[in-house]
């Protein structure tokens, strides 16, 4: 990503690894290498601003139902009422108030994301480690089912897997699995699952190429010679070592979800009954002339997270020196 | 080059865009071909199973996804009575098992009949055919104004490397880079559009019905897809021109009394631009279909449109044949980032050769 | 140029007072260059001679001002052809980069560019100094690659880097650092990265274009043997600083310093007998961000006395002219052969190395 990585300590060493060439572009290497590593390093505001507004957004996700604001359906004045101090933010088209849009809607945003990159991280590591640690045929089976579903544009894949597991409407409590649950949950949770699928090949692409990189260190093989098995090489030695570079991508992962959840809202897939950033866009959208508030909140939302999580894993990246190999 | 002039001329004396790709593609392969014969060959041998693949992929989900009975109502409105349900089924052949279906498909699809679609009855090559030129405008506006703007950011941000002129640079690309286009597009149509009136929001114009009116329709849509495009261009282009920098032929080159805009864009641009050229062509591919949203906000009736209308639909063979032609267009694609990676490292070039 | 009519002696090419190169880094100020000072006549050779991080790499590129501005403090004077260069901005070394000053660097693998044609990469530097147009440059770098010793230069100039041998390489290099006709050139270990075999070749090419063209030529090396034969001084350079500078004859006739003396004795010589014993300088370089107080060399060397973990030797003039050295107890003097024996006797580990090598060879 950025130069520290990989640059030890003294200008004098580094001209020993550099096999005496200093860098010269004299306004390119601005400083010499330890200084930059060195501020490369610090954490800095950002990254705690980052960090407090995404545990706000955990928050809403986890305990919505607890925070001092209207239910999700309650009305609480007239329609499309700009902000004021009864309503921070307004009021949406149905009289509801936007904050509680934009709260709620974080559950379902992130949730769906959340759950669906867990989801996906399973698989896509799995496939990884497995492909990248076998090779041969392993490899080949599954890098071509991974190359298939890179085929298809994410979006439209996206759309197709929704529109295939997502139940479409009904009023009468469905099954998911083992549970009773209404058809708005149900659609939601099948619409995590499709998204999960969606995710996988991608994550499979970075545990693959990680994996390549650490299986063929000398301590795996080390563990080879002593006959140690497989399985057990995978997990102690291999996936410590991959964990890193798939955890940064998770991050982008889910503030990618959360595009495409939201975007599913527009093609009115899925459950779009219920609250979430997207349905709040768009629903605003029809009114975006006269009332832009109802759009510019759930936005607002919607970038702050998103912004939140790209920066967190490019500090990621910075701080645990990850190459991203082959990504 | 010779394949860029086909698509180009062919535009111009009005040769149907089908031909004018398809010929491109063999002066492309044969020219490949020459140079290098068995490395084409084995490349288009993966070819076949990916597409058989990717069909059979899309086809289960389609006509797995709901009964029979409801595409037709669906089709037929919900009123329809039973027997027109019926003979709706059986007319399109719904009924059969799924594999037979698909082979019936198939065995059109050899031969370069994507079907009718049995929504609107227009056949779905004419449907497509209509719908990708627009798509294609689209996606190459989108791409230009992406690397017009992320070339050159890229590599300011590089030779300012860790200094306020590459932070502000980078800061400003993580921040496009976090807009969904869908969002930078509402409030792009909000200002421009509908609060200083300047361009118009929505719909599409033919190029060949007005230049000018044809550019104020795509400029928004294309601008609300480059921002975040150019924002990851740049943040390729700089990482590996920062690394880039470090090496030493650029001190050469330095102590050769070369000025610095042109170590930067002389020297250093080309062997920097491998990760960016990759990513920028499979982006091509992808946008082609992938500007799903976009299209839907603009109006714009492209490829997207149509996908998005036969999802909703049900109008499957639609569905069918649009993903055949954008998995052929990035397989095809990803062999053709093979053939350019060739022309720009010549190291390579020589190893296969 | 607006030096037509230099000034000072006219023979004097290169002149450097009190050069100190340091860099700033989280760790604190590494002083890589420590008030080093010679001159150089023109068409003369200098071999500087050290160890890895010695500091003769950035030697040469402070001279060169090719370190970055940031963060690298350099003090002193480097005066070229009369005129002083050493706070010159990259916009004024422009115009001597490449015509006036060149450099040859370590590596022919990653010192040329590897996506633009041989040729390109030759002509570049004319094209930019000399204003010649396309077609003459290109006849000007075949001319360049045959005088370098290319065969069929004519079908090389439109290939890459990467379709040569590494000797090869080095001489595109060589014919990189000649193409505008420079008075000096640099050149940082040139024969470092490349076969045994192909080394002599590429030195005595050196040699050939330095003496035709009449350039003087920085020589850096770790290597004494590559020196011996071809530069008209020596300067050996340790910690940062030069420890020992004299007329090539001269200082492989009378060295003086105990550090020259390791690096000797690290040469393998054909007329010893096989299998015999190469010493190592056994120990470390210095740690350049807390330099010793005394001697740079008193860890490791073989005579230290008290004193030189005191005091810092100064560079002090010997008998012959044009030597000096910076050392309390020097080879070949009855204080140098006495602080040895008193070594040996008292068991330093140094000291015991070169006993033991010693006694067979028997210097």
């Amino acid at each position: 990503m950025s130069e520290p990585d990989l640059v030890p300590d003294s200008p004098v060493d580094r001209l020993k690894v550099d096999g005496g060439n200093v860098s010269s572009l004299a306004e390119t290497s601005g400083e010499p290498a330890a200084a930059a590593s060195y501020q490369a390093k610090k954490k800095g505001v950002f990254f705690w601003l980052a960090i407090i507004w995404l545990a706000i957004i955990l928050i809403c996700v986890l305990f919505a139902n607890f925070l001092p604001v209207p239910e999700i359906d309650e009305r609480v004045g007239d329609i499309r009422q700009g902000p004021s101090s009864e309503n921070l933010l307004g009021t949406n088209n149905l009289g509801r108030s936007v904050l509680s849009q934009c709260i709620y809607g974080a559950r379902r945003s992130m949730g769906v994301a959340m759950i669906a990159t867990l989801g996906g991280t399973i698989m896509g590591g799995t496939i990884g480690l497995l492909a990248g640690f076998y090779r041969r045929t392993i490899d080949t089976v599954l890098t071509s089912i991974v190359n298939i579903m890179l085929a298809i544009p994410g979006l439209v894949l996206a759309l197709a897997l929704v529109g295939f597991f997502a139940p479409s409407g009904g009023f009468e409590d469905q099954r998911f699995l083992f549970f009773d649950v209404s058809p708005a949950t149900n659609a939601t949770l099948w619409t995590a699952i499709a998204l999960a699928i969606l995710a996988t090949p991608a994550i499979a692409r970075v545990a693959r190429a990680q994996t390549l990189v650490w299986s063929d260190r000398e301590f795996v093989l080390a563990s080879r010679t002593i006959g140690t098995r497989n399985l057990r090489i995978i997990v102690r030695d291999v996936l410590p070592n991959v964990l890193p570079a798939m955890a940064s991508f998770a991050l982008i992962g889910i503030a990618a979800l959360v595009v495409v959840e939201a975007a599913l809202a527009f093609f009115g897939v899925g459950d779009v009954t219920g609250a979430s950033w997207g349905i709040a866009i768009n629903n605003g959208r029809a009114d975006l002339e006269d009332y832009p508030h109802m759009v510019l909140f759930p936005s607002l939302f919607m970038f702050l997270t998103i912004l939140s999580l790209n920066y967190l894993a490019d500090k990621f990246v910075d701080l645990s020196d990850i190459r991203e190999a082959g990504v | 080059m010779a394949a860029i002039v086909i698509l180009i001329v062919g535009w111009i004396v009005g040769i149907p865009l089908s031909i004018r790709l398809g010929l491109a593609f063999l002066v492309i392969v044969a020219g490949a071909m020459v140079t290098n014969g068995s490395y084409v060959l084995k490349r288009l041998a993966t070819l076949v199973p990916t597409l058989l693949l990717v069909t059979l992929f899309t086809f289960f989900l389609q006509t797995k996804r709901v009964t029979p009975e409801v595409v037709a109502i669906r089709v037929l409105g919900t009123g329809a009575n039973a027997d027109a349900v019926d003979k709706f089924i059986v007319e399109n052949n719904l009924d059969a098992p799924f594999l037979q279906q698909y082979l019936d498909w198939l065995s059109g699809a050899v031969v370069g009949d994507l079907g009718t679609s049995f929504v609107n009855n227009i056949s779905v090559s004419e449907q497509i055919g209509e719908a990708i030129p627009i798509s294609l405008q689209l996606m190459v506006y989108a791409q230009l104004l992406a690397l017009v703007i992320s070339v050159p950011a890229g590599v300011y941000a590089a030779y300012r490397a860790s200094r306020r002129g590459d932070a502000v640079v980078s800061t400003a690309a993580l921040g496009f880079l976090s807009i969904p286009n869908f969002i930078l597009a509402t409030f792009l149509v909000y200002i421009l559009a509908l609060w200083l009136d300047l361009l118009p929001a929505t719909s599409y114009v033919y190029l060949h019905e007005s230049v000018i009116d044809h550019f104020k329709h795509m400029l928004l849509p294309s601008v609300s897809l480059a921002m975040a495009l150019s924002a990851t261009y740049m943040r390729l282009l700089r990482g590996d021109m920062v690394s880039t920098l470090q090496e030493s032929f650029i001190t050469t080159a330095k102590a050769k009394g070369v000025s610095p805009a042109k170590v930067l864009w002389g020297h250093a641009l080309r062997p920097s631009s491998f990760t960016l050229l990759t990513v920028f062509a499979v982006n091509s591919g992808v946008l082609i279909g992938g500007a799903l949203i976009i299209e839907i906000i603009f109006i714009i009736p492209g490829m997207g449109n149509k996908i998005v209308a036969a999802i909703v639909g049900f109008d499957f063979l639609v569905l069918q044949g649009a993903v055949v032609v954008l998995a052929v267009g990035f397989v095809l694609l990803n062999f053709l980032i093979d053939l350019l990676y060739t022309a720009l490292d010549p190291r390579i070039r020589n190893v296969r050769a | 140029m607006s030096n037509a009519e230099p000034k000072g002696n006219s023979e004097r090419l290169l002149e450097v007072e009190g050069l100190s190169t340091k860099f700033l880094t989280a760790r604190g100020t590494v002083t890589a260059v420590d008030n080093v000072s010679f001159t150089l006549d023109r068409g003369k050779t200098l071999g500087v001679v050290g160890e890895s991080g010695s500091g003769k790499t950035v030697l040469s590129r402070s001279i060169m001002n090719l370190l970055p501005r940031k963060n690298v403090e350099r003090t002193g004077s480097v005066r070229f052809d009369g005129r002083e260069v050493l706070n010159l901005s990259d916009k004024d070394m422009r115009h001597i980069w490449g015509k006036e000053m060149a450099m040859v660097f370590q590596d022919p693998m990653t010192s040329l560019n590897p996506v633009m044609r041989i040729g390109k990469q030759i002509t570049e530097s004319l094209r930019i100094h000399l204003g010649v147009d396309k077609k003459t440059a290109r006849q000007e770098a075949i001319e360049l690659l045959r005088s370098v010793k290319i065969p069929e230069p004519e079908k090389r100039v439109d290939e890459y880097p990467h379709q040569l041998s590494g000797g090869m390489r080095q001489r595109v290099m060589i014919a990189v650092a000649l193409a505008c006709g420079p008075r000096m050139l640099f050149a940082d270990e040139p024969t470092t990265a490349l076969d045994v075999t192909v080394q002599a070749q590429i030195l005595n090419l050196l040699a050939e274009q330095q003496r035709d063209r009449f350039m003087a030529m920085v020589l850096v090396t770790h290597d004494l043997g590559v020196v011996a034969g071809r530069a008209d001084e020596i300067a050996v350079m340790y910690g940062g600083r030069l420890v020992e500078k004299a007329p090539t004859a001269t200082l492989f006739r009378s060295m003086k310093h105990p550090y020259t003396e390791a690096l000797f004795r690290s040469i393998p010589r054909i007329e010893n007998p096989s299998h015999t014993r190469l010493l190592a300088i056994g120990g470390r370089p210095p740690d350049l961000v807390n330099p010793p107080k005394g001697c740079a060399f008193a860890d490791r060397c073989p005579r230290v006395q008290t004193m030189c973990r005191e005091e810092r030797p100064k560079l002090v003039n010997a008998i012959t002219a044009g030597h000096s050295y910076a050392c309390f107890y020097p080879t070949g003097t009855p204080e140098g052969d006495k602080a040895l024996e008193d070594n040996i006797v008292a068991g330093v580990p140094a000291a015991l190395e070169v006993q033991i090598t010693d006694a067979p060879s028997g210097i």
